[in-house]
């Protein structure tokens, strides 16, 4: 039914009791409703109802905000909230990062409280911002060497290695203008310091890949730029890029940003932060490495070694991959856990 | 269940919990059986670089046989999740079993560290030294507001679940035990079974653990357990003074036929024989049963149990002849010839 006043669908169906001519029903709209109330204020009984109104519309909203909470998908592993709340079990890490705030309320009635006061990790922990970041940043990486954009390579690479050796802060800054967009959920993400409008029409980063296949891409990086990258190339990287300390908004021109990704937010010095930079970390993994070798940091190598033979078999699923992001691209989604279902064989 | 330590007539031990999770993989209910293989190994590897490796070994739970698996459940080194669940999945084992370290249980890691009576300090120690160590070799999912990030949000935070198990068949036998449960609730202490959450109440075993794991530090964490465990002490023998005082006969017809029947039935199935051994349990505490070691009646608590007795006396078909066997057992040890 249409509101008496406007197009709008009425929600509000009232029996109006004072008329003189008897009761009557109006069917209003919100906006309606609460200028019908607004205009009897001043009437205790409407005034009443008004509160009513007001408490309705509170729980609409609450209804509202509940049903977009529970749609709220994870990029990194697909869970959305709803799912969450049914199982009780949530999907990665990351979860706590996109659900930040909607889980406060839980936190709240579980613990009594949402802030951790007991023991830090001696080595910093894994923040799952970083690692989401990370992973984007190399799946970034590989499309850049798959389109020969050595310069943007090189750049990513540095980043990676900046983030690796806990350089570059992760709080306030932004892969976007790196990485291309994000999606909507992710957009969506409470606490999430993004800044979607920065990014310069660049291309859509692709498939948001789940834990395991991006694991496997970090294999594949390293696989594909033994494979492609001669030693002149290299050089040529190399010689473009400049270490990250000497990296400040004077580097970035306007031809820098030429191809959309980059933009100055880039090099925000929170970026540049050192709170992060462990002396350890850059001992061990040293930032003097040469090639793209290195590309990957020495943890990954680490790791990759490790796991080599848990993510092999795939390396034929290269070009399915390709095929994946494409129509990611199209989807301009996070596919989640449906991406990985579709991706035979991979389970 | 050793039974040694402080006020071990009634604290049987102690136990600390710790979740941890690697910060490159979903939590298990989004891993693939890969993801689960790779966190396996990376664990393994992990602790294989680390000192105490040499002390401990790794159980494939997923490639043991269902004997052993329940022979690790029963002396509480593995959880019956552990064995529910699918995939890759084990346990690192401390030969003195001091502690075990369960992989993709219900987080990828799950470290417990065991004590004898009430001791969650020294527990709490040796945890946090095998989990510093373990966090050089592996990276934790953790962020600064929320903690150590858990696959369910009641253990986010800390992680930590620290457990004292205790005996209290007195609260039982007065029909105390539902009123002081309640208490507990009121102030953030859980009550659980003998093997841990949705488990049975049986042999008058009891888990008391923090409720909460995040916004308190660990420290506090065990303040407020060790708190509640005296107070449960003091209950438990007031209601053993009160039954000795006001009920000696009652007491002594309940101790007096548990004993009976444990040395003369021909079948009996471990939940009947853990319902009467903690009968005897408690008349050896009160000094109504003197021909019987604590000691004994410790050890006869796990031997009983269906995969300890097939251990010890091999593999068995059925129920019914475990029980019989179980039976012919509980008589070697409380018959003395």
């Amino acid at each position: 039914m249409k509101c008496q006043h406007c197009e709008k669908i009425a929600t509000f169906h009232i029996t109006e009791l004072t008329d003189p001519e008897g009761p009557k029903m109006v069917h209003l709209c919100e906006d309606h409703a609460r200028e019908f109330f607004d205009a009897g204020d001043s009437v205790p009984a409407t005034k009443a109802l008004s509160d009513l109104l007001s408490k309705q519309l509170q729980l609409e909203q609450a209804v509202k905000e509940i049903a977009a909470i529970d749609k709220k998908k994870c990029p990194m592993c697909g869970i959305t909230f709803s799912e969450f709340r049914k199982g009780g079990r949530l999907g990665c890490p990351y979860d706590y990062v996109v659900f930040e705030e909607d889980l406060v309320p839980l936190l709240l009635n579980i613990h009594g409280s949402h802030e951790h006061t007991g023991k830090v990790p001696v080595h910093g922990g894994g923040n799952p911002e970083r690692q989401f970041r990370l992973k984007r940043l190399r799946q970034e990486l590989q499309r850049a060497v798959e389109t020969e954009d050595y310069e943007k390579a090189g750049k990513l690479r540095d980043r990676i290695r900046g983030i690796e050796a806990g350089e570059l802060e992760l709080g306030g800054g932004t892969d976007a203008d790196l990485v291309g967009e994000y999606d909507d959920s992710y957009q969506a993400a409470p606490g999430n310091q993004s800044k979607p409008g920065k990014s310069k029409g660049g291309k859509k980063s692709g498939g948001g890949k789940g834990f395991g296949e991006s694991a496997e891409d970090d294999l594949d990086d390293d696989e594909f730029l033994d494979d492609s990258l001669n030693d002149e190339e290299l050089e040529q990287v190399d010689m473009d890029d400049e270490d990250l300390d000497d990296l400040d908004d004077g580097d970035l021109d306007d031809d820098d940003l030429d191809d959309g990704d980059l933009d100055d937010d880039d090099l925000d010095e929170d970026d540049l932060d050192d709170e992060d930079l462990d002396d350890e970390d850059l001992d061990d993994e040293g930032l003097d490495d040469e090639d793209l070798d290195d590309v990957l940091g020495e943890d990954e190598l680490e790791d990759e070694e490790l796991n080599s033979d848990e993510f092999d078999g795939d390396d034929d699923d290269g070009d399915e991959d390709e095929d994946d992001e494409d129509e990611d691209d199209q989807d301009d989604d996070f596919p989640g856990e449906d991406y990985r279902g579709g991706k035979g064989g991979k389970r | 269940m050793r039974g040694e330590g402080p006020e071990s007539d009634i604290v049987m031990s102690s136990r600390v919990r710790l979740a941890r999770n690697l910060a490159d993989f979903p939590f298990i209910r989004k891993c693939t059986s890969k993801d689960r293989q790779s966190i396996a190994t990376m664990v393994e590897r992990a602790w294989q670089r680390l000192e105490c490796a040499s002390e401990s070994e790794y159980v494939d739970v997923a490639k043991i046989g269902d004997l052993d698996r329940q022979f690790l459940m029963e002396r509480q080194l593995i959880s019956h999740e552990l064995i529910d669940a699918e995939g890759a999945r084990g346990v690192l084992l401390d030969r003195q079993e001091r502690y075990s370290i369960m992989v993709n249980e219900e987080d990828h890691l799950r470290l417990q560290v065991m004590r004898s009576g009430l001791d969650l300090e020294e527990g709490w120690a040796k945890m946090t030294q095998l989990d510093d160590m373990l966090e050089r070799e592996l990276k934790f999912a953790y962020t600064k507001r929320f903690g150590y990030l858990t696959a369910c949000p009641t253990n986010v935070g800390t992680g930590l679940r620290l457990s004292v198990m205790l005996h209290l068949p007195g609260l039982v036998a007065t029909k105390q035990i539902e009123k002081v449960f309640r208490a507990m609730s009121k102030i953030n202490v859980v009550v659980r079974g003998l093997f841990g959450e949705g488990s049975q109440f049986m042999g008058d075993f009891y888990q008391v653990s923090n409720q909460t794991t995040l916004g308190k530090t660990e420290g506090e964490l065990i303040q407020k357990v060790k708190e509640v465990v005296p107070r449960l002490i003091e209950y438990e023998r007031k209601a053993r003074e009160h039954l000795l005082a006001e009920d000696r006969g009652e007491l002594s017809d309940m101790v007096g036929r548990a004993v009976g029947i444990l040395k003369t039935a021909k079948k009996i199935s471990s939940e009947e024989t853990m319902h009467y051994l903690s009968k005897v349990r408690l008349g050896v505490n009160v000094g109504l049963i003197d021909d019987v070691q604590i000691a004994t009646v410790n050890q006869l608590f796990l031997q009983t149990q269906p995969a300890h007795l097939q251990k010890l006396r091999g593999l068995m078909s059925n129920a019914s002849a475990r029980n019989t066997e179980r039976a012919n057992y509980l008589h070697q040890f409380l018959n003395p010839a």
